[in-house]
């Protein structure tokens, strides 16, 4: 107790003597920060007695001799002055040696950036008189932007929004703005002339060069332009005992040459591959097509010639797998798109890469052609079918010369259901697909009966002879936790186990991964292959649990370490049988900016379960890895240099090759733009192994080539006419009906340069247009008064090659009848804000319509017929105190697009209301 | 005794009555217009053309009726406007303004499109006002008795306001005067007023901020007035509070009138400002000794 109270003591004690010390230490700091703010404000006699206090305290104390140098500096007479000189200062020392620190700044500016370096923390320095003189509204400074104003004989400044600049005064004649947060502020500035004021807006930081929307013009322009591309890929391998006994064993290039571009009949594109392979060359593909086609009426249609693979739209199924052919294809969507259809013919088998390689097949006499239509009567409803032809002499015989397919999709709500009937005219194919999905869960199912002897037209067909479902689900029961699941169970009817052909082949895979932390995730999978069902009878089951973790340990780190406990049983071959425990483990540490050096280590412990010997085959890898752009430079490398060591690998169920080996890879390319790229690589690896099953050997390969795309700059512009009416659009709907007149006389502008004025049908019309998108502009100034637009003044319209696109022009007037009866109270017959309305009193039109004043006496016929009209006043609604003060009857001429005003002021004879 | 009892049984049948009412009336969905302002600046004998959107969000048909009419602010100019007949006001532009249709019925939740158009004629100059109703009748049945409802006709309209200001012809211009600076006791909040008159021809929306700086430049307060809106040749009370205490001493109260708001709200632009200044002296306990000349 003794104890623990001395030490209390001799702690207090000790903490007794740090307080006062600590503080004291502060004051200076505190002074000083007074003393900045002083200074900030201009007020350097005050900020003077603040720093001066400090040094009492700490007589070295640096912030505070630092401020007090700077005070004498602004206060000794070189005062700095504006750089836009337009009034002129009364010249003095100050003056030349401001201008010579300008034309300083100006040196020193246009050296950093001719070295790409800006001088950022110097801000511009400008007279007062000479910005307001420049400035028209609002002067712009971006966010952390400075400005240094000069202003002569300035006594004092106001900011409005102090939070929107940062005003200092840094000299008794100028001041430092500095633009802190978005927004309008006034700055009050009094100097020799009285009080002036500059508005100020600070604006957010632009992004250096050319704006997001110009770019995205620049690059619609270019979008339209013809592009030549050309890229050469050159590959070459080489292996031998040593370095110096290499031999080249492969050698390989390819040219690609393509070009595309917008024509009016679509985007054109054409491209031709050469290939040498070995000491082959030949053309190996060549294909030319039109997207998004359009001849008059026939548009966005898909037409392709001589090479195509991609078979629009999604041309793939159980009858027809798709192939590459050489050929024709065309497809196009119909009836507003509630139909497509797609036909081709082509042969099969052209790879020109056939050629190249005796081993591979020859060009073979076989061909296809098929019609593929598909039906979309609703956005939740799909259907397709299929129909397909093959024939040729160099055709399997086995094979069916037609296939058929129909497809059916149902989207319901969260669900989609799916079927599909294939038939090769002998056997069929059934497939029966559901999908359903729901923010953290999707589910499918997919049922298949394959017949064993169906075929698609190009021979074995998907899952063939197979009958079974498969199963999966997607689920996400927490953010952190994503399970991913699926069991197929089929039954193998083409190539059954045997003496058994009834048995169920059962395929499970479970993988989960639990995200611990946004650095930490967990991993626990679990597979089983129980095909006891084929021929080759087998199980196989692992599971494995990992984990994943990254953390900072000076640098970034990586590390994972995953567990595998394996087991095969193979029915058909015992000696294949095994069971293996399996650790790999490895880290990656980021050295420096892209520099990264990588270890793994992968160790089994297997038992042969025939023989019963047991291995530990491992392997151990190691190496450093780095990529990325040198300097500023337009060049880019990679470099990798791998070392890997394997052991115990003797045994045929390790799976480790045995080979030991170094090897160094690296990469240099050049990229001075995005069109532009030339690369090369090379990598060099030396094999050894203490498995006498491994060759020792050196190999190297080569790898070079470019890529190029050259903007031509030639755009292939439509040309077609541009014809429309003006007409008035009765229904406003904006569409001239048969019964809707045209209007004669209205300027119609082709861009701002032509333009037209409707005949006496509203008819308009601009001949031999060149373009892609057209404004065309009503002239307002031409509508007569009191009509209205129902149709936008300015629309675009899209030209196609020698057609006539159509604009019209839909203008509606109203003609008007209204007015109010009110009791003029002051006599003077019009109403006025001191008359009162008389409600309920009847208007009668002369076809007998009928109008009931409302609460503040007004009347309306809205849509009357210009011409000659008569309005009544029924003197029965009328309260039987007043008496009209006009005809009870008036007579109007009413003109187009007039709202006639017609008031009928009552005296009061007698009485109340 | 009784009496009392009567009389609250009605009041509360009364409340109970209207607060049904008025339940049924805010049950109405109203139709929804997507411009309730637009500001036009046209040349003279130029015209502008638009449209606005009239969207009905019930599950009922509603019958619309749409007409011009002219409007005022009403004091003390906080823009509570006053809707007038047309011609009512000089500075009425309802005559050039024309649209189409004037009635239409909207389905359920549909949308109809009411084009206008507005010519200013070529002699006109400063700026002009109207507003466009959309009105609709409601008619709400209330069950009555068994097997009898009773009908109760419900008009509701919404505007869209007009400012036309004629191209090359507007003056936004404004005097202030008449400062009034007190305190009405020992701890009240110092009173700060002008008197605020549009002197130009268009209308002004303005707003502003006081400062309170002493003799060397620091800012010692500060404070905002009242948004005023306000027709050519017609006035405002322009009011701020301090609610800080001044110790002894000179001040200069330095006025910043912003008298471009409405510009500002259709993000067509920044109005001029005022800058007015005056001295005050500040004697023991806040009091107010001398209040100098605006400037």
């Amino acid at each position: 107790m003794k104890k623990f109270s001395a030490i209390l003591l001799v702690l207090i004690f000790f903490s007794s003597l740090v307080l006062p010390a600590y503080g004291y230490n502060l004051i200076p700091e505190y002074l000083c920060e007074i003393g900045i703010k002083f200074y900030q404000e201009g007020r350097y006699t005050e900020a003077l007695e603040e720093f001066n206090k400090a040094l009492l305290l700490e007589a070295n104390y640096k912030p505070a001799l630092q401020y007090i140098h700077k005070i004498e500096t602004l206060k000794s007479p070189e005062l700095p002055e504006e750089e836009n000189i337009e009034v002129k200062p009364e010249p003095s020392r100050g003056n030349r040696i401001l201008k010579r620190d300008i034309v300083m700044e100006r040196i020193l500016r246009s050296e950093e950036k001719r070295r790409g370096r800006v001088l950022a923390a110097t801000p511009k320095v400008i007279a007062l008189d000479a910005l307001l003189a420049k400035v028209n509204g609002a002067l712009e400074i971006q966010q952390g932007e400075s400005l240094s104003l000069y202003i002569t004989g300035m006594q004092r400044f106001l900011v409005t929004q102090p939070d929107i600049i940062r005003v200092e005064r840094k000299a008794p004649e100028q001041i430092l703005v500095t633009g802190v947060n978005i927004g309008y502020t006034y700055l009050h500035v009094w100097d020799a002339n009285g009080l002036r004021t500059l508005e100020i807006l600070t604006v957010p930081v632009k992004p250096a060069g050319e704006s997001l929307e110009d770019m995205s013009r620049r690059q619609q322009e270019k979008a339209r332009n013809f592009k030549l591309t050309y890229s050469l890929d050159w590959s070459t391998y080489a292996t031998g005992r040593r370095w110096d006994t290499l031999k080249r064993s492969n050698y390989y290039y390819i040219h690609n040459l393509g070009s595309s571009g917008e024509t009016p009949y679509g985007n054109l594109d054409a491209s031709l591959a050469v290939n040498r392979y070995n000491n082959i060359t030949d053309v190996t593909h060549y294909t030319l097509g039109l997207t998004n086609g359009k001849f008059g009426d026939f548009k966005d249609f898909t037409l392709r010639v001589f090479d195509f693979f991609d078979i629009p739209p999604d041309f793939s199924n159980l009858a027809f797998p798709g192939i590459p052919l050489r050929g024709a294809m065309l497809a196009s969507p119909a009836f507003n798109n509630k139909l497509n259809y797609t036909a081709f013919y082509g042969k099969e088998n052209w790879s020109g890469f056939a050629s190249l390689s005796p081993e591979l097949n020859q060009e073979r006499d076989a061909y296809l052609e098929g019609f593929n239509l598909g039906f979309t009567p609703t956005g939740k409803q799909n259907y397709k079918f299929t129909l397909i032809h093959g024939w040729g002499q160099d055709r399997d015989p086995a094979l069916k010369s037609f296939g058929y397919d129909l497809m059916g999709d149902w989207l319901l709500d969260k669900w989609k259901l799916g079927y599909e009937l294939a038939n090769d005219t002998k056997n069929s194919a059934n497939l029966l697909k559901m999908h359903y999905v729901q923010p953290n869960l999707s589910f499918n199912a997919q049922l298949r009966d394959i017949d064993k002897n169906f075929q698609s037209i190009t021979g074995s067909a998907w899952s063939q002879g197979q009958l079974g479902g498969l199963f999966s689900f997607n689920y996400s029961p927490l953010d952190k936790l994503q399970i991913y699941s699926s069991l197929d169970i089929y039954k193998d009817r083409l190539y059954p186990a045997p003496g058994n052909n009834d048995s169920w082949n059962e395929d499970f895979n479970w993988n989960s991964v639990y995200r611990v932390d946004p650095l930490t995730s967990v991993s626990l999978n679990y597979a089983l292959q129980n095909e006891l069902g084929r021929i080759s009878q087998y199980r196989y089951q692992s599971i494995d649990a990992g984990i994943n973790r990254n953390f900072k340990f000076f640098k970034d780190v990586n590390l994972f370490l995953n567990y595998y406990d394996q087991e095969n049983t193979n029915f058909s071959s015992p000696v294949s049988d095994y069971s293996n425990q399996r650790i790999y483990t490895g880290v990656k540490i980021n050295l420096t900016r892209d520099l990264y050096y990588y270890a793994s280590q992968e160790i089994n412990w297997l038992t042969e379960i025939s023989t019963g010997n047991k291995t530990q085959p491992s392997a151990f890898e190691t190496g450093l890895d780095w990529s990325g752009q040198i300097g500023k430079s337009p060049f880019f490398g990679a470099c990798r240099f791998t070392y890997r060591d394997e052991q115990d690998t003797e045994s045929n169920l390790s799976f480790l090759s045995g080979e030991d080996y170094i090897e160094g890879y690296s990469e240099l390319s050049y990229r001075p733009n995005t069109d532009t790229q030339v690369y090369g690589s090379c990598r060099v690896r030396n094999v050894w192994g203490d498995n006498p099953n491994v060759t020792k050997r050196m190999e190297a390969s080569f790898n070079s080539g470019m890529r190029f795309l050259w903007d031509t700059g030639i755009n292939w512009q439509a040309i077609g006419d541009i014809e429309g009416y003006v007409f008035k659009d009765l229904n406003s709907d904006g569409v001239m009906g048969r019964d809707e007149p045209p209007v004669q006389g209205i300027k119609v502008w082709l861009g701002k340069t032509k333009s037209i004025v409707t005949d006496i049908f509203g008819y308009y019309k601009f001949k031999n247009v060149r373009g892609n998108k057209i404004y065309v502009n009503l002239d307002t100034a031409t509508i007569p008064n009191g009509f209205v637009l129902t149709v936008p003044a300015t629309q675009a319209v899209s030209i196609n090659q020698h057609q006539t696109a159509r604009v019209d022009f839909g203008i509606i007037s109203r003609s008007e009848i209204f007015g109010y009866v009110f009791e003029d109270l002051n006599g003077d017959n019009q109403f006025g804000k001191k008359d009162k309305g008389v409600r309920n009193t009847v208007i009668i039109l002369e076809d007998g319509t009928k109008r009931i004043t409302d609460s503040g006496g007004k009347y309306s016929f809205p849509s009357v017929s210009p011409g000659e009209h008569e309005i009544t006043l029924d003197l029965n609604t009328l309260p039987v105190y007043y008496l009209p003060k006009t005809a009870l009857t008036k007579k109007i001429t009413l003109f187009e697009g007039v709202a006639y005003n017609y008031n009928i002021p009552l005296k009061r004879t007698q009485g109340t209301d | 005794m009784k009496k009392t009892i009567f009389k609250g049984s009605v009041i509360i049948l009364f409340i109970l009555f209207l607060s049904g009412f008025l339940s049924s009336a805010s049950a109405v969905d109203l139709p929804n217009i997507n411009k309730s302002k637009i500001r036009f600046s046209i040349a003279p004998g130029k015209a502008e053309y638009g449209e606005i959107i009239v969207e009905n969000q019930s599950s009922e048909p509603r019958s619309m009726r749409v007409y011009l009419s002219d409007w005022d602010y009403l004091p003390p100019a906080d823009g509570t406007k006053e809707f007038l007949p047309v011609g009512s006001i000089p500075l009425s532009s309802a005559a050039w303004i024309s649209f189409s249709p004037a009635e239409f019925t909207l389905s359920p939740f549909s949308k109809q499109k009411v084009d206008y158009s507005v010519k200013v004629p070529a002699n006109a100059s400063g700026g002009y006002y109207a507003a466009l109703f959309f009105e609709s009748i409601f008619t709400k049945a209330q069950p009555a008795k068994e097997g009898m409802q009773v009908g109760m006709n419900l008009v509701i309209r919404i505007a869209t306001l007009f400012y036309v200001d004629v191209e090359g012809t507007v003056k936004r211009t404004a005097s202030v005067d008449n400062l009034l600076f007190k305190k009405d006791a020992g701890n009240a909040p110092y009173s700060i007023g002008l008197d605020f008159r549009n002197t130009g021809n268009v209308d002004i929306s303005a707003g502003g901020t006081f400062h309170i700086m002493d003799d060397k430049g620091m800012v010692i307060s500060r404070g905002e007035f009242n948004d005023i809106h306000t027709f050519p040749a017609s006035g405002a009370k322009l009011a701020a509070a301090l609610k800080d205490s001044l110790p002894k001493g000179e001040y200069d109260l330095v006025f910043t009138l912003d008298l471009g708001k409405a510009l500002e709200e259709a993000n067509i632009g920044r109005g001029p400002i005022i800058t007015k200044e005056a001295r005050i002296s500040i004697g023991e306990n806040g009091k107010i000794l001398d209040i100098g000349q605006l400037k």
